[in-house]
């Protein structure tokens, strides 16, 4: 079979999908890339329309030979995901400039079907899958394009074909999502160097919280079996930070703390614990954020010793966890000297006035208690405001200025200045930072957790009661905790200053609230039964049976599946309508053409009923009972008198 | 080895396909493989396979089981693309040796479209669609080789449509006969019998029969002339063209061309009839076992080399 070349439209569909394939990996790949592709393409289109003639070999050879070196260069290695992707980007483009023939456009598409898989493992959300999904259809569309003989526009039918063979495809695929054993992975491989670290970052400072809450990115969702707890106690514990060095706080590194310090007991799970499902979108970091204290028995995730969860992977996918919380757990009830000594360090010669305020209010209440119900009052009755954007102080006795002389501050001011007190009158506290709040869908109950809700707070340590949660933000202003940051904002103007077009701009309109969160649901499902999808773990019920029929049962009862399955798609479409129609009327014709064939009249094949009966009638005679019969037959066989 | 191999898979093609005037590409006459692209696609899947494995993601992993179960369907659906196709020999006009043979076909589906159906020889093929419930004429050459009936070679049925992933095909062997003349080949013209008037008065009484070929219309031609028929079809207004016999008689003899062999003699016979048939001659064939009368015109020339063309020497009979 001869191939035959590739024509103008041809070549407008190939460069076309190329262009849409390298949309999605505009951020992951240096600029020179994607725009090497678009020059590709559009000379590519001039050759078509026979502007300019096929590039010769030599330019050709060095385009490839400068392209290895020049991803190199951009990325100081070959070995990665994003030199990968550029090289793939790289190589088509170039293979564009060189094909000619129907048979080199299918190393193209190939290429293609292959690039729209890389999509995938940067973005799984709902909307980068389905562009993903509409890139193969167009794929599909090409290749059926390339093996019809003309060159017109695609035609509907062809739309339908392609539909068609996926629709048909469809429940096979599913099975085998289903059922197909999910392997560890075969090596490790190059993670995600250019996807950005996103969400909270383990390093607070004044206003690095402020920054974060002018977002309305969805931080994560959370989903409760049963009532969902109260509004001003869903505080998210993401990251305990409680050592201060050089203007900021970190979190102790796990290899700091001495062995014997670093036990961890798991709360007690009761039956009054909170339960609910975590679905956290990839953040490139391993912290995940759950209300106190948290335990989980999934596999992935590892408990740290100030009782947060971790995963143990950085989160370069949407993870789903089942947690559970009990919320009125006492935690480390005794405190050991070290983790004392630990979450009382503090730079001896900062925040003079502080320090010299501290001492004289720790004189009238010497009781902790006492002590920090007056900080909180000192608070919430001095002038102080809650604002997103604070005056800038300077990083030097940053708590005097604040607390004496500015008293305008977000809420990581509000923790910073409180730990710092606290720690100066003797009381272990830390900050804690992670999200409070969160909106709760009206539809289905999943609490979706933005960016604008991160909230920082601090933990204090009494004997016997240990680790407190102290919000000194709810003593200024209460109704951040109540209602959400905007609520609690004097200066809203400028808030959401990155969302302009944002649908969450728009909440409080009905229309906009319903499709809002009939799309919120819809990507949560997504994300908990796609993305997260673990058939370890959701085909639990089926565990037995897999474990029994494990290896080639399975691969034998799939493949017996599928074969039944492809037999009933084969039976299907391939009913012609034959002889032994099943119809009754057309049995009754063939029944009675076998009487009239002992008669002497033969029914040609393909003869029908209507030019079958007056041959019957000029030889048996039109009042003759065989032909009165099939004269009815005919009656019924076309539901109306055939012939008059 | 290969020669022997080639044999056993034509003898086992013959079987299982044996020749028909109309075939009907039933599932037992179809086979189906993956073409190169079909290669090319699985490995790409493969790849995508074990990105999923790597990356541990269910999307990729989803995409992959849907191209991969798409290749599968595309089987079915590249499959019934043929399936049920009806293929008959509407026959070949008859060629000298050595020519390309034109054999005429039909493809007859009922029921669906078929689109990019190809078919023919290797050199030789056409890439038809077959529109639902319709017939598709179409001719296709091979150079074909002796005289007499020959039957042309196994046809190749074959679509990659819709993804190009998958071949299939069908050999389908039709019983299609095409009869060879000799070619001919340079001779020693014929003994001339002159003028008889017997053989002019036929010559005359056949006149007007003898069409020789159409040429383009121009004012005052006969209308009776008028290719109607091309007309008909969309051709330009043409006339036809109507040789005068010249009233020679000439016979043909088999035994006036002694030694040569049996294909020359045959070949020269036929250069004879064509040079007698442009003259305008009347002639007559006298062949060891067959004589066709003197006679002239198109119909008659015909007649004389499918005589040329069937003719079987006796046994021993070489000279």
């Amino acid at each position: 079979m001869t191939s035959r070349r590739l024509t103008r439209g041809d070549v407008l569909w190939l460069v076309g999908c190329q262009w849409l394939l390298a949309l999605p990996h505009l951020p992951n790949v240096p600029y020179w890339v994607p725009a090497l592709v678009m020059l590709a393409g559009l000379w590519r289109l001039a050759i078509a329309q026979n502007r300019v003639p096929l590039p010769g070999w030599p330019v050709r050879v060095a385009l490839a030979i400068t392209a290895l070196p020049a991803v190199m260069w951009s990325f100081g290695t070959l070995v990665g995901l994003e030199p990968m992707v550029a090289l793939l980007l790289v190589a088509s483009a170039l293979k564009t400039l060189e094909m000619r023939w129907i048979r080199e456009a299918y190393l193209l598409l190939c290429l293609g079907f292959f690039m729209a898989a890389t999509h995938l493992i940067y973005y799984q959300s709902l909307p980068v899958s389905l562009y993903v999904l509409a890139n193969v259809v167009l794929l599909l569309l090409v290749l059926v394009r390339l093996n019809r003989s003309g060159d017109a526009a695609v035609q509907r039918r062809e739309i339908a074909l392609v539909m068609r063979m996926l629709g048909w495809s469809a429940p096979l695929m599913l099975l085998l999502f289903l059922v197909f054993p999910r392997i560890e992975p075969l090596w490790a491989v190059p993670s995600l160097g250019g996807a950005a670290v996103t969400g909270m970052s383990d390093r607070l400072s004044p206003g690095s919280v402020a920054k974060l809450a002018r977002s309305d990115e969805v931080a994560f969702r959370a989903r409760f079996e049963g009532e969902t707890p109260s509004r001003s106690s869903l505080y998210w514990r993401g990251i305990v930070l409680d050592q201060f060095k050089e203007g900021e706080w970190s979190p102790t590194p796990w290899m700091w703390i001495p062995a014997e310090e670093r036990a961890v007991e798991a709360p007690t799970i009761g039956a009054d614990a909170v339960r609910y499902d975590i679905l956290q979108p990839p953040t490139q970091q391993h912290w995940l954020f759950t209300l106190p204290f948290a335990s989980s028995a999934d596999q992935r995730i590892a408990a740290t010793p100030t009782f947060n969860l971790v995963a143990r992977q950085p989160i370069e996918r949407a993870i789903n966890v089942s947690v559970a919380s009990n919320l009125s757990q006492v935690r480390q009830p005794e405190l050991s000297a070290w983790w004392r000594q630990h979450e009382l360090r503090l730079p001896s010669d900062s925040n003079p006035r502080t320090r010299k305020w501290v001492r004289q209010l720790r004189e009238v209440h010497p009781a902790d208690e006492d002590f920090i119900r007056q900080s909180l009052f000192w608070f919430g009755s001095e002038p102080f405001f809650y604002t997103l954007s604070p005056p800038a102080l300077a990083d030097e006795h940053f708590v005097d200025q604040f607390l004496f002389d500015s008293r305008r501050g977000f809420c990581e001011h509000y923790a910073y200045a409180f730990v710092v007190m606290m720690r100066m009158a003797g009381i272990p506290a830390r900050i804690v930072v992670g999200y409070q709040g969160g909106e709760s869908n009206p539809q289905t109950g999943t609490l979706v957790i933005r960016q604008l809700d991160a909230h920082a707070w601090a933990e204090v340590w009494l004997p016997r009661s240990g680790w407190l949660r102290i919000d000194p933000t709810a003593a200024v202003a209460p109704e951040r905790i109540e209602g959400g940051l905007e609520s609690a904002l004097d200066d809203a103007a400028d808030w959401l200053g990155e969302g302009v077009f944002s649908a969450y701009r728009f909440r409080g309109v009905p229309l906009v609230d319903w499709l809002r969160w009939q799309y919120d649901d819809l990507a949560w499902r997504w994300q908990k039964w796609v993305v997260g999808f673990d058939n370890r773990r959701e085909l639990a019920a089926l565990d037995v049976w897999l474990e029994k029929a494990a290896g080639i049962g399975v691969a034998a009862a799939v493949s017996v599946i599928w074969m039944l399955a492809l037999l009933l798609l084969y039976q299907l479409a391939n009913r012609t309508p034959a002889s032994h129609s099943s119809r009754a009327s057309e049995r009754a014709f063939l029944a009675l053409c076998r009487r009239l064939q002992r008669r002497g009249i033969l029914r040609e094949r393909g003869e029908s009923a209507a030019a079958l009966l007056p041959r019957a009638r000029m030889v048996l005679g039109a009042g003759d009972p065989l032909a009165r019969e099939l004269e009815r037959v005919c009656k019924a066989l076309y539901q109306r008198p055939a012939l008059r | 080895m290969k020669a022997m191999l080639a044999g056993w898979q034509s003898q086992w093609l013959s079987r299982r396909l044996p020749a028909a005037r109309t075939v009907q590409l039933t599932q037992r006459r179809l086979f189906i493989f993956p073409a190169r692209a079909g290669f090319l696609f699985l490995l790409g899947l493969m790849l995508m396979l074990l990105m999923a494995v790597n990356y541990q993601s269910n999307l990729i992993y989803g995409l992959t089981f849907w191209l991969g179960t798409l290749f599968v369907v595309a089987i079915h659906f590249t499959h019934g693309n043929l399936s049920g196709l009806r293929v008959v020999a509407a026959g070949a006009e008859p060629c000298f040796s050595g020519e390309q043979a034109v054999f005429r076909l039909r493809l007859v589906s009922h029921g669906k479209a078929r689109p990019s159906v190809s078919l023919g020889w290797p050199g030789c093929d056409r890439l038809v669609d077959v529109a639902a419930g319709d017939v598709c004429t179409l001719s296709l050459r091979h150079p074909v080789g002796g005289r007499g009936w020959q039957m042309p070679p196994r046809l190749t049925v074959e679509t990659t449509y819709p993804l190009g992933l998958l071949r299939c095909w069908s050999y389908v062997m039709l019983d299609q006969p095409v009869l060879v003349w000799p070619a001919p080949a340079p001779a020693p013209p014929p003994s001339r019998e002159g003028d008889s008037a017997e053989g002019l008065a036929r010559a005359r009484l056949e006149a007007g029969s003898d069409l020789e070929g159409h040429r383009r219309y121009r004012d005052g031609d006969r209308p009776s002339h008028i290719d109607w028929r091309g007309l008909a079809r969309g051709q330009a207004m043409q006339v036809s063209v109507y040789r005068e016999p010249s009233g020679n008689v000439v016979w043909l003899e088999w035994t006036a061309l002694s030694g040569a062999s049996v294909e020359l003699r045959l070949s020269q016979l036929c250069q004879q009839a064509l040079d007698c048939h442009r003259a305008g001659d009347s002639f007559g064939l006298r062949l060891p076992d067959h004589v066709i009368p003197i006679g002239s015109g198109r119909a008659h020339l015909e007649q004389v080399l499918r005589a040329l063309a069937l003719y079987c020497p006796k046994g021993g009979d070489t000279a």
